[in-house]
């Protein structure tokens, strides 16, 4: 069960003797090809060019929500420092087993980015820009997700969701709203958003299993 | 208080949560019920890998961005000696009261410790407290799918934990134990004498009054537990054989929590 990479830093750290703690450095050639999990052991060693290789990885992704929650720069960019800085100090929170560190990485962002929009000062301004919006033509996932240069099955998952349920997605996840206030938006049960939502997400989940997407970024 | 909602409801609940569409009491609500259900947390980790590839973006962060992470990587705190000597031989550690954190010099002494070891022995203590075979179950995993030292690293930089030296009389013992607020706790154990073939070192948590075992251990770098939030003081104590109902044998570290 144990990653390769991970049992065998963990084991080069232990023969290290009385002269104390591991100096034992992955190389720029070993960071590049490591695992999550190679990775986020090197950085609890305090090695920063892991943390660099995982910024080369993942900050555009990280990056790009950010930005497309916040519609501004400078915070967006103040979620990607965040991100990162929370990943060198804590690394012993990300957990492999229950996912990839892009995900984990992205998960973070997205509640961060939420906690930022949901201030006082934001909520007014989305408000207006949410009116804007809904007499625009209202959220459209497919194209948000075009928009992010998307993998093809994924664009393909979401394709195929009932619209209501993609419609629900999209303005929980990529417009930062609660499911009340989606409910709202949308003028529909509460009960059903939830609903919609989660069976959404199952759905995807399942469409990307069936065409073999489980792979690592 | 209303009644906790069944378990039906809270589920319907995990594909929001999962996008960080749940707010206010039901959030917390959520929360709490995601502490103790495995499942429920299995379902939030996929839908929060499905939303991830929603957002795989081919933008590059800014530049900038990373020169900022690089510089506050380089500012590492000044070395501070942490430990204040109350009379009595317990010594506490001071957390949380607003001065910048100083982690590592805390943990560089810890990861010292660990690394002389020619091999790390970390011991899970089965007899939890008040763990249910879940959680015993998933503190099992992750110590053995994150690495063992890094686990109990993090709990001894958690600025939200409780950290205590237990010491012996003399003063010449010390191991430091540091217990996370859901009650998971690691001892360092390094410092403790080799037993000889019919003993055993038995952890104990009293309150008021009352020891109760947490758990025995023979040779060990650090021991994982589970205690209780009420715990007054945690003691070690050499018993004979495979460990007593109650107290026998000497204290051999103890501490206040």
């Amino acid at each position: 069960m144990f990653d390769d990479s991970l049992a065998s830093l963990a084991s080069s750290a232990r023969e290290v003797g009385a002269e104390g703690f591991s100096e034992v450095a992955m190389s720029s050639a070993e960071l590049r090809d490591a695992s999550d999990a190679g990775l986020v052991v090197a950085i609890s060693r305090y090695q920063a060019d892991a943390l660099a290789e995982a910024y080369r990885r993942h900050a555009g992704a990280v990056f790009g929500l950010a930005r497309r929650l916040l519609s501004d720069q400078t915070m967006a960019e103040e979620v990607v420092q965040e991100v990162f800085l929370r990943l060198w100090n804590s690394p012993e929170k990300f957990d492999p087993a229950r996912g990839s560190l892009r995900s984990y990485l992205l998960a973070h962002a997205h509640g961060r980015a939420v906690d930022l929009l949901r201030s006082e000062t934001s909520r007014r301004r989305r408000e207006e820009q949410e009116l804007r919006r809904a007499a625009e033509g209202g959220y459209d996932l497919e194209h948000e997700v075009w928009d992010l240069a998307v993998a093809d099955q994924v664009k393909a998952a979401v394709a195929e969701l009932p619209p209501q349920e993609r419609e629900a997605i999209a303005l929980a996840y990529l417009g930062g709203h609660t499911y009340r206030e989606v409910a709202a938006l949308l003028d529909q049960p509460e009960g059903t958003v939830k609903s919609r939502i989660r069976a959404g997400l199952k759905r995807m989940r399942a469409h990307l299993t069936e065409a073999g997407v489980g792979g690592r970024w | 208080m209303t009644e906790p909602r069944p378990h039906a409801e809270l589920e319907e609940l995990l594909g929001a949560y999962a996008l960080d569409a749940v707010e206010g009491e039901e959030r917390e609500e959520l929360e709490l019920h995601l502490r103790d259900c495995p499942r429920c947390r299995a379902e939030v980790a996929d839908h929060r890998e499905v939303a991830g590839r929603l957002a795989y973006g081919g933008s590059a962060a800014p530049e900038g961005v990373w020169d900022r992470i690089a510089e506050s990587l380089e500012a590492t705190p000044p070395e501070l000696d942490l430990t204040v000597r109350v009379p009595g031989g317990t010594q506490v550690v001071p957390l949380g009261d607003g001065t910048p954190r100083r982690r590592r010099s805390w943990s560089t002494k810890l990861l010292a410790g660990l690394g002389a070891a020619a091999l790390v022995a970390v011991v899970v203590l089965g007899v939890g407290l008040v763990r249910q075979n879940d959680e015993i179950g998933d503190l099992e995993g992750q110590l053995r799918e994150v690495s063992l030292e890094r686990v109990a690293r993090g709990a001894f930089e958690d600025p939200d934990a409780r950290r205590i030296v237990l010491t012996s009389p003399d003063g010449r013992l010390t191991a430091p134990m540091a217990m996370t607020p859901d009650g998971s706790g690691y001892l360092m154990a390094s410092e403790l004498p080799e037993l000889s073939g019919n003993e055993t070192y038995q952890l104990w948590q009293v309150t008021g009054g009352q020891e109760v075992s947490l758990g025995t251990f023979r040779a060990a770098t650090v021991v994982a537990f589970g205690a209780s939030s009420d715990a007054e003081q945690f003691v070690v104590t050499r018993e004979a054989g495979n460990g007593v109902p109650t107290p026998l044998g000497p204290a051999v570290v103890a501490g206040d929590a």
